[in-house]
């Protein structure tokens, strides 16, 4: 078991670092990413990524480390505040520059039209929250999140449940 | 009515269907004889115009995209700033009607559900009344198809007189069939990948693309 953790929360640092601390002891391999010293820029939208330089984001930044990462571990726990009762803009701005993880090119899964995963590996995503949020709405979020880059949810979790799931 | 119309996507307005989309919404309310600002969070010069606008006007319409099946982060950077400001001095909010104009490039009704349900909880967030989503599919071959990019922005347009119509609300029958179907059927979706799959391969060789649409540079 691999596990890549992207921690982009300030808000409960020690709930947080508690939770770090359990997943990290439960796994062998893991590694740890504060998302407030890398430097990814926001997507512009641009597609440059699928349509003409496939898989590679035209914004040169810290994204491509992040990238690798995601092709390394078997699993990745992204760590978040929130606002408004949803994930607030830092994460979302860090998802948004997976988009080079998935082709221009689209298939029907499940019933539903999908961009074709680039890499042929299943991700699993997992997301903990600090603060206040819909949690049902961040569940099914996550589910249709994880299915439209190919992966699986592993679920969504509060700070305060850290004793609740596992990996 | 003033209605403030927001373009919510981090793409460059020239480029962007939710620019145009904006345009021609904006068209229609002023066309049924009400007045209409169009801003672009794209554009950061606009934000203090943006947020002006937004306590100013009594409605607001976001026009965005579907991204990672929820808002644009910059949309939810907008909204994070507007809620400090209404904390700051929260009757300035008042009665806020907040509208959305959601598209997406897949035209299953499926994929743009996500997003659809954040809308209405960040609206309660932000205490604003929840007037509605136009929720529309299918705009990939707007960037490529002249016909039909006319074609839907005619049907923003007539849609921005109709909201005008319905007191600044997207709450009634034909705009609700604006959003087509839930799934397509099998044989239609395969028809439909496949078709989109060429249109890829030949767009992407026309902008000079000489790799593989599935290139593997991090393998």
């Amino acid at each position: 078991m691999s596990l890549l953790i992207i921690n982009a929360a300030v808000r409960e640092p020690s709930a947080v670092a508690h939770i770090i601390q359990k997943l990290t002891e439960k796994t062998q391999h893991t590694q740890v990413v504060n998302a407030e010293k890398l430097k990814i820029r926001p997507c512009r939208g641009c597609i440059a990524c699928m349509e003409t330089t496939p898989g590679i984001c035209c914004i040169q930044d810290d994204y491509e480390d992040l990238l690798k990462m995601y092709l390394e571990y078997e699993t990745v726990v992204l760590i978040s505040d929130t606002s408004l009762n949803f994930l607030n803009h830092k994460m979302l701005k860090i998802l948004e520059r997976r988009l080079p993880l998935v082709t221009f090119l689209v298939h029907v899964e499940d019933g539903d039209l999908r961009h074709i995963p680039r890499y042929n590996k299943k991700m699993k995503f997992m997301l903990i929250y600090t603060g206040q949020a819909d949690k049902s709405l961040l569940t099914t979020w996550m589910d249709r999140f994880a299915k439209n880059i190919g992966a699986v949810s592993g679920g969504v979790y509060h700070v305060s449940e850290v004793e609740e799931f596992s990996v | 009515m003033n209605v403030t119309v927001i373009g919510a996507t981090p793409r460059d307005p020239r480029e962007s269907n939710s620019s145009r989309i904006a345009a021609s919404f904006a068209k229609g309310v002023m066309r049924a004889g009400s007045q209409a600002d169009v801003l672009m969070l794209a554009n950061r010069s606009q934000w203090s115009a943006a947020k002006t606008a937004f306590f100013r006007n009594s409605v607001v319409v976001f026009v965005l995209p579907v991204y990672n099946a929820a808002i644009p982060g910059l949309m939810m950077e907008f909204l994070e700033e507007l809620e400090t400001e209404i904390r700051a001095d929260k009757h300035r909010i008042g009665t806020k009607r907040l509208a959305f104009i959601v598209h997406s490039a897949f035209p299953e009704a499926c994929q743009r559900r996500s997003c659809e349900d954040i809308l209405k909880v960040l609206t309660k967030a932000l205490n604003g009344e929840f007037a509605g989503i136009l929720s529309c599919g299918d705009t990939f071959g707007m960037n490529f198809m002249e016909r039909l990019k006319t074609k839907r922005m005619l049907e923003f347009e007539e849609m921005g007189v109709k909201f005008v119509a319905h007191e600044g609300s997207f709450l009634f029958a034909e705009a609700a069939e604006f959003t087509g179907s839930e799934y397509m059927e099998e044989e239609d979706a395969q028809k439909y990948a496949r078709m989109i799959n060429r249109f890829c391969r030949h767009v992407s060789e026309a902008k000079g693309c000489t790799e593989s649409l599935s290139s593997q540079p991090y393998a």
